[in-house]
């Protein structure tokens, strides 16, 4: 009998065999059209949404469906993998228009896999997207492939796995998820296969509760175990407007409290929801439905993003005809509740109210992390004395100073002085390589004991010459000298320039001498503007 | 009788203006920022000034979004004097409807928004924003960043999509501290400019930046707050 009831559990356990579609470099890609990563997705969504009805989306640029149902309409998998992969090409066509640059398309690169459970079919959307065709990898032997790929591969399938389960979302997951793989690789374990010889004890040990779902993920089942015990109560939704509503506004509002309902109420019941399934209809019978996926569970803030998402999709491409008159959301999957603590709304003043209102709207419409807050982090360079923190993962309504600034700690020795210049720009990131010449015209370079070559006499920016009035410095940065991998090495250089005029003969135009101060970085021998004192 | 038309027309109810730090205070004969209005900030000191603008209001309570200035040095709105805590950076969509629609879904939380707005934007959406400014009684302070690679004349700024209430026009004439090498620069000393279809006469003030903000109520700056 007990025999009975574990295998039942290992059937429902077994991994799901989906389709992956993944785009890495999604965000970028939008953004160089000038678009929202979501908005600009939406035309792909709907090129795979006409061969595989429910697909789940749970950021732009990652695609997953079971292979089910549309492998055995379509004739197998290998037919829908190409199938799938022809769709998708002629949207990023769509989408790019007639512009055909080279930089864009190169972005655009995208990869579709088929395996048993979403990591292995995620490291093998990544193989497709370098052999430039789909990857499908055989049900027999996805649990043998998936313990031969390196562990390496988990930092690019973070879309599709889900963020490390430490409660704060952010643009850190991809580094936590560096540091597992790291050490892992450190304790020797390279391959999928080493860490699934582990207990899974030994994991949790080592790195709580993500080591279950790393111990999971590495014997190729799904990150979240199946709900043993009795089956859920059907816990659909169900929102009926009494007339049409034509305004999408209007029906996220009337939503926002049915959501946080339900969310409450499995919530209660210590059960948190992975994939919701949301249909909408209109009154003349047209209806929208979308699967959504949430790794990490859905918050009633992201129930609310998604079914925006899915309007704005809706009423964008398919022009529904008359206004939505029902919204029904069913939870498609629940997984126990790891316990996480959604934050606790509810302000003092009405100004962080309508703040926070304002910075939600914003979010729902571009994307979370399109919003930001700043946080002190302490660090000498300019750029990183402040981090940027996804609005969603603070309270703004309990924001005090305290939050965003940390000045007990004081000026860091080595910062810059005062007054800090208003447009700083991350030497690693953004920072516009620039020269810095002496009167001959050479280079100007700092030798070790920090003595420049000459003084420096001009500055060039792109095609721009600027003729320094003035300079201070150069200051050493030596940053990280006990770690050989990390170290840092630069120096900066206070600047004070004057754009040349080239139209000096024009005595009509009273000339007005234009200073501007910046700061220079002098690192790996190449110059970069760090700061504008703007 | 003005009160009575205004209540019948549905108009929007006066509000006091939003606070200005001292030395700034005297460039506006209102002696702050009229609720409602564009300001157009240009000049070297764009930034600086924008900041300086906005800070005794954000530690009145009001919010301030700062939009498309990914660069922002938050050390600089610090020294300026600003609540960070009530500061929002947005980094909308660049194509003109989408940055709109963006950015009027924060007029409708924030009082004051700093925003640089993109070359691609139509005048029509800039004055459908500024239509919604006058509603929502916040303020807008478009400003002018530094354009890195052309030359500032041949453009076409997006400020002048704006039909800008007042125009403060902020330029360094003396950066103290800095010499051939040594020290570092230590102060700045700002004309700013003020004019405009909104300003009777046009005033001028020579100011020190950061501003001094030593009147009123205490910066974060000065009474650090204890982080367990």
């Amino acid at each position: 009998m007990l025999d009975v009831v574990g295998h039942a559990i290992a059937m429902l356990d077994a991994p799901t065999r989906v389709v992956v579609v993944q785009f890495p470099h999604w965000s970028s890609f939008a953004s160089a059209l000038g678009r929202g990563a979501r908005s600009a997705f939406e035309p792909i969504v709907r090129a795979v949404v006409a061969h595989a009805p429910l697909v789940e989306v749970s950021s732009p640029g990652v695609i997953v469906f079971a292979t089910r149902g549309p492998s055995r309409y379509v004739g197998g998998d290998q037919p829908l993998a190409a199938l799938i992969h022809s769709a998708v090409t002629s949207a990023v066509g769509a989408v790019l228009g007639a512009g055909n640059d080279s930089a864009r398309d190169a972005s655009a690169a995208f990869g579709v896999g088929i395996a048993d459970g979403r990591l292995a079919a995620g490291i093998a959307s990544q193989h497709a997207l370098r052999a430039g065709e789909p990857v499908v990898v055989p049900a027999d032997e996805s649990p043998r492939w998936l313990a031969t790929a390196p562990v390496r591969a988990l930092i690019d399938c973070v879309e599709v796995i889900g963020t490390v389960g430490t409660g704060v979302p952010g643009a850190d997951d991809v580094a936590s998820y560096r540091d597992v793989v790291s050490l892992l690789e450190r304790l020797g374990l390279y391959r999928f296969g080493d860490v699934a010889a582990l207990e899974e004890a030994h994991l949790v040990a080592r790195f709580g509760a993500f080591g279950r779902d790393l111990s999971r993920l590495s014997r190729g089942l799904d990150r979240h175990p199946p709900l043993a015990g009795e089956p859920p109560p059907d816990r659909v939704c169900l929102l009926q407007f009494d007339g049409p509503v034509e305004s999408r506004d209007t029906v996220v509002d009337a939503t926002e409290g049915l959501a946080a309902q339900l969310i409450d109420h499995l919530c209660v019941q210590g059960v948190a929801m992975v994939r919701l399934h949301v249909v909408i209809e209109s009154d003349h019978g047209e209806r929208s439905e979308r699967m959504w996926y949430r790794s990490e569970g859905f918050s009633a803030r992201a129930v609310i993003e998604s079914l925006r998402w899915q309007l704005d999709g809706w009423i964008l491409h398919d022009a529904p005809t008359s206004g939505v008159v029902m919204v029904r959301l069913s939870p498609e999957q629940l997984i126990v509740n790891a316990g996480r603590q959604s934050a606790l709304w509810g302000g003092e003043r009405d100004g962080d109210r309508h703040a926070q209102r304002a910075v939600r709207r914003v979010a729902d419409m571009n994307g979370a992390d399109s919003v930001t807050v700043p946080a002190w982090r302490g660090d000498r360079d300019p750029a990183r004395t402040f981090q940027f923190v996804r609005s969603d993962a603070v309270d703004l309504e309990r924001r005090t100073a305290g939050d965003a600034i940390d000045l007990v700690a004081g000026q860091w020795r080595g910062a810059l002085p005062s007054p800090a210049p208003s447009l700083v720009f991350d030497a690693a990131a953004n920072a516009p390589q620039i020269r810095v010449l002496d009167a001959l015209g050479r280079t100007v370079v700092v030798d070790a004991r920090h003595a420049m070559s000459a003084d420096p006499a001009r500055v060039c920016i792109d095609n721009d010459t600027y003729d320094v009035v003035a300079w201070a410095g150069p200051w050493p940065v030596e940053e990280r000298w006990w770690d050989s991998r990390r170290a840092r090495r630069a120096v900066r250089l206070q600047l004070l320039v004057r754009q040349r005029d080239d139209r000096r003969g024009d005595a009509s135009m009273p000339q007005v001498a234009v200073s501007r101060a910046m700061l220079a970085v002098l690192e790996r021998q190449v110059w970069r503007l760090a700061a504008i004192y703007a | 009788m003005t009160t009575d038309l205004r209540t019948r027309l549905g108009a929007p109810t006066l509000r006091a203006p939003l606070p200005v730090v001292a030395p700034l205070a005297e460039l506006f004969a209102e002696g702050g920022l009229v609720r409602g209005r564009t300001v157009a900030c240009s000049g070297d000191a764009a930034l600086s000034t924008a900041l300086a603008l906005s800070a005794a209001a954000t530690r009145a309570g009001s919010w301030l979004a700062i939009v498309d200035v990914p660069a922002l040095g938050v050390a600089a709105a610090v020294e300026a004097g600003i609540a960070v805590e009530r500061i929002v950076l947005a980094q909308p969509p660049r194509a003109s409807r989408e940055w709109i629609t963006t950015v009027a879904a924060l007029v409708e939380g924030f009082d004051v928004l700093i925003v640089a707005p993109p070359a691609s934007l139509s005048a029509s959406d800039a004055r459908r924003l500024q239509t919604r400014i006058t509603a929502r009684q916040a303020v807008l302070i478009v400003v002018e960043l530094p354009t890195l690679s052309s030359p500032a004349s041949s453009d076409v700024f997006a400020l002048d999509l704006f039909a800008a209430d007042l125009d403060v026009h902020a330029d360094t004439v003396a950066w103290s501290g800095i010499e051939q090498g040594g020290s570092h620069i230590t102060q700045r000393t700002v004309q700013v400019r003020c004019a405009g279809r909104r300003c009777a006469s046009p005033r001028e003030r020579t100011i020190m930046l950061p501003c001094s903000t030593s009147s009123g109520t205490p910066s974060p700056c000065s009474t650090p707050p204890r982080v367990s």
